[in-house]
């Protein structure tokens, strides 16, 4: 049975709405420093069930100034979901679940990322980790704060993808290796279809909340004063931050992620050219050497004597080491993402745009 | 570990008795019972079994009771009830005759009509001051803890150690949404063999305390096992220190502040579980332990209440075992970031297989320009009806939807078109360049992997065999890409100086 389960490969992620409101919780809390956790969970055919999440023990910084702390613990954050003492942590925690019938499965972790960040070697790292020494079937979810806070709910589900995974495992990146298996950077990662699922008794919970649109009985009663009317205690109430027109924080902000992005490509192209050069300069000497040999043994020849070996420049020579391309890899991936992220938000954008001109100026949209 | 209760007391007309109703004696040990009559309108307090032997009668007397302790005796009456008409009311008492009133709380705070004298001659005097009685009828305090206003009741004060201040002051407490989810979960996941009477699960909640202390915001919570039977319930309280000490590494500034069940019934058992999480050392002490009880029954609305305790009972052994309940309001609160999570959960509401899917950016604003579309269909039917005289107007919305539509800023056309295109060009650029970057990166990728192809397939062995110069050469065609890559991408970078400056 096992066999078969381990042979279809996963298609989909199935949160319940606990994790999603625990995952919340945890990233907006920490906010903007990373937050990382992991999921439990079952593991159904090709769906993964995560059913419940805790977060990894936080880990104190020796404080120094206010910038770099913050910049420490967002780092020692993100590496906690491989970090030895959090996997004690983790079986610990799940030994202890199972007591409570909670499904003690790992199935992944969890981080949070702002506007779409979240494509890293540390992110990449963790889930490789995941994958190959926890359980194979483990996602990362990813749960964007900052775009979150733009209204819709912003999470994703990720995985590596197999061909990504021998290569990691082989840690060669060059370009010779990536010719042979054809990676691109879009096949690092795969996402998964995710899909939001509440159990009956949160159903009924739901349902016993105050509905937003208020029913005929409750229409009849007036309110008595103008105060009364401001006063919403409706946990329901509609959430209209989707209808926000702030454009230019959005801007500004993933402009300057894409300068990062840009600068990390270049560090990468120079250090690749470099390379080239010592290559070039290298192998020139060695063909230097060759003919110097290949004219020495031609005298040798003439002369009589036995020609000397011509595969000597292996020990005389080094070639230097050619730069992984996974930097860049990774990098054309984050850049690819945010790319995506301007095009999803210019669609929605110039919608509301033309909209409130077409309500503030009526008749000249037509033109 | 085991603790094992002495069994509860039971009301004479078999109806549960959901208050701590622990009538506690000293006198010679002997077992003794407590009736109340709520429909009679009194309550009825009686030593030895079958509750014969009539120790006082409290006529008209809805709900409430005295409570005694020690020698600094302190009253409590509570909800006096008059011949149906029930006044609710809280006295205190500085002698346990009901003299000496030092403050009174309540609707009717003048009532002390209700109030029955404990005193008493000989024998019987004696174990009237020795006894304490601590009534509370259930009725009065459903309503309260239903009604928007809540009565703070001062809950008595337990044994204070030298040098601590213990509080009376009210107590609010907040739930956020998580907590009340997981509760939830656990109770889906209870054992369900026959063996255990498990009809409720409990577990420990986490939050911050407010400095005053008068506010509690549960944050969290975590499933604690239990088996409950007829006669003893045990709790594994080493798993409880432990998972709390987990849960303390990854919140550190959470502490615990209570326990939750999933039944609304409060017994003995509630009231040991009760005191273990209140008392000193490893409890909430000095603070009040917060019972939070979520109903899960099927087929009933989920219902959530909130208590805090207060010690009865004069000797140790009966105090461990009793504690006096009391209402505090709740509130669920939702935080702004978790409003859109929450959003997407209760969209799932409706659906039959209880599934939501992640919506895009498009798709959310659709949802919420229909829904907002739907609030001004609304809004216009209610105007026509009220301009129809169908409807009763209000001054008070007439007042707010005409605040509402002031808001409508009064701009010049030309400052519109203005800022439009300027912002319109704004996002368009940035969304142009982004894309220029992203397809210029991904040429610069592919041309790095594939100029190899071109080259020769042996790669780096190819030097030592051709030996010449075609090598060098494709290398540095290839180099010549790479930098005209570069150059693309510094260009891009240029633009967007541009734009932003």
């Amino acid at each position: 049975m096992a066999e078969i389960l381990k042979d279809t490969p996963l298609k989909a992620v199935q949160l319940e709405g606990l994790v999603v409101m625990k995952i919340i919780k945890h990233c907006s809390q920490v906010f903007p420093t990373t937050a990382t956790g992991f999921l439990v969970g079952m593991d159904k055919a090709a769906t993964l069930e995560v059913t419940n999440s805790f977060p990894f023990p936080t880990v104190d910084v020796p404080a120094t100034d206010g910038h770099h702390d913050n910049n420490a613990s967002s780092n020692l954050a993100a590496a906690a979901p491989r970090a030895k003492a959090n996997m004690a942590y983790q079986n610990e925690m799940i030994k202890k679940l199972r007591e409570v019938n909670v499904d003690a499965n790992n199935t992944g972790w969890y981080t949070s990322a702002n506007l779409g960040n979240f494509v890293n070697l540390s992110m990449i790292e963790n889930q490789y980790f995941y994958q190959k020494e926890m359980n194979e079937r483990t996602v990362a979810i990813v749960h964007d704060v900052s775009r979150s806070s733009q209204g819709s709910l912003s999470l994703r589900a990720f995985r590596l993808s197999p061909a990504f995974m021998t290569a990691f495992k082989e840690g060669k990146f060059t370009t010779e290796s990536l010719q042979k298996s054809n990676l691109r950077y879009q096949d690092i990662l795969l996402e998964l279809p995710l899909q939001i699922h509440n159990s009956h008794l949160l159903t009924s919970f739901l349902h016993s909340l105050p509905n937003p649109v208020p029913t005929p009985e409750a229409q009849a009663s007036q309110p008595p004063t103008l105060a009364s009317l401001s006063q919403t205690p409706n946990p329901l109430s509609p959430n209209f931050n989707s209808l926000n027109l702030s454009i230019d924080p959005f801007l500004t902000q993933t402009t300057d992620l894409l300068l990062d992005s840009i600068e990390t490509h270049h560090t990468e192209l120079n250090n690749h050219q470099y390379y080239q050069r010592q290559l070039a300069r290298e192998q020139a000497k060695i063909t230097a050497w060759q003919q110097k040999r290949k004219s020495e043994n031609a005298n040798r020849a003439l002369a009589k004597q036995s020609p000397l070996p011509e595969d000597e420049w292996q020990r005389l020579f080094k070639l230097p080491q050619e730069p992984g391309r996974l930097e860049t890899l990774l990098n054309s991936r984050q850049v690819e993402q945010y790319a995506r992220q301007v095009d999803g938000f210019a669609a929605g954008v110039t919608g509301k745009m033309f909209a409130v001109r077409g309500n503030l100026l009526p008749g000249a949209g037509e033109g | 570990m085991s603790i094992t209760p002495a069994p509860a007391a039971t009301a004479k007309d078999g109806s549960p008795i959901r208050y701590v109703d622990i009538f506690d004696s000293i006198v010679n040990g002997t077992n003794d019972s407590l009736t109340r009559r709520s429909g009679d309108h009194y309550a009825h307090f009686a030593v030895g079994y079958g509750c014969g032997d009539s120790y006082y009668l409290v006529n008209n007397f809805g709900c409430g009771g005295t409570c005694y302790r020690g020698f600094t005796a302190q009253s409590i009456l509570l909800g006096q009830a008059g011949s149906g008409n029930p006044k609710l009311t809280g006295s205190m008492y500085t002698s346990n005759d009901c003299s000496g009133s030092i403050s009174k709380v309540g609707i009717a705070s003048g009532q002390t009509t209700g109030c029955i004298p404990i005193s008493g001659s000989g024998d019987s005097g004696k174990r009237a001051k020795k006894e304490a009685l601590y009534l509370l009828l259930p009725e009065y305090l459903t309503k309260m803890v239903e009604a928007d206003s809540f009565l703070h009741l001062a809950r008595p004060l337990g044994p204070a150690l030298p040098g601590s201040q213990p509080t009376t002051a009210p107590l609010n407490v907040i739930i956020q949404p998580q907590a009340i989810f997981s509760i939830l979960d656990h109770s889906l996941r209870r054992n369900t063999d026959s063996n255990t009477d498990n009809e409720r699960v409990i577990g420990t909640l986490l939050g911050v305390r407010s400095e005053d202390g008068q506010e509690v915001e549960i944050r969290n919570c975590f499933a604690v096992g239990h088996t409950e039977t007829a006669e003893q319930v045990e709790v594994d309280m080493d798993y409880q220190k432990q998972m709390l000490q987990f849960h303390l590494k990854a919140n550190p500034k959470e502490v615990l502040v209570g326990w939750y069940a999933t039944s609304a019934e409060l017994n003995t058992f509630s009231a040991l579980i009760q005191n273990f999480y209140g008392g000193q050392g490893d409890g909430t002490w000095p603070h009040p332990a917060v019972h939070l009880t979520v109903t899960t029954d099927a087929g009933k609305e989920i219902e959530t209440r909130t208590f805090i305790s207060a010690p009865v009972g004069v000797t140790a052994d009966r105090a461990a075992d009793s504690a006096a309940f009391t209402p505090v309001p709740h509130e669920i609160r939702y935080g702004e970031a978790e409003k859109s999570g929450l959003e997407l959960i209760a969209g799932a509401k409706d659906n039959k297989d209880r599934t939501a899917s992640v919506p895009t950016d498009i798709e959310a604003l659709e949802r919420q320009i229909e829904e907002v579309l739907g609030m001004l269909d609304r809004v216009s039917k209610y105007v026509e009806a009220v301009i129809e005289e169908e409807t009763p107007p209000s001054s008070a919305l007439g007042q707010f939807l005409l605040n509402a539509l002031a808001l409508a800023p009064k701009v010049d056309p030309e400052d519109i078109e203005r800022d439009f295109n300027n912002h319109i060009q704004d996002v368009l650029v940035v969304s142009y360049l982004a894309n220029t970057i992203r397809t210029q990166i991904d040429l610069s990728n592919r041309l790095a992997t594939a100029a190899l192809t071109l080259g020769a397939g042996d790669g780096l062995g190819g030097g030592q065999t051709n030996g010449t110069g075609t090598e060098g050469r494709e290398r540095g065609q290839r180099g010549g890409r790479g930098q005209r890559g570069g150059g693309g991408d510094r260009g891009g970078d240029r633009d967007r100086g541009g734009d932003r400056g």
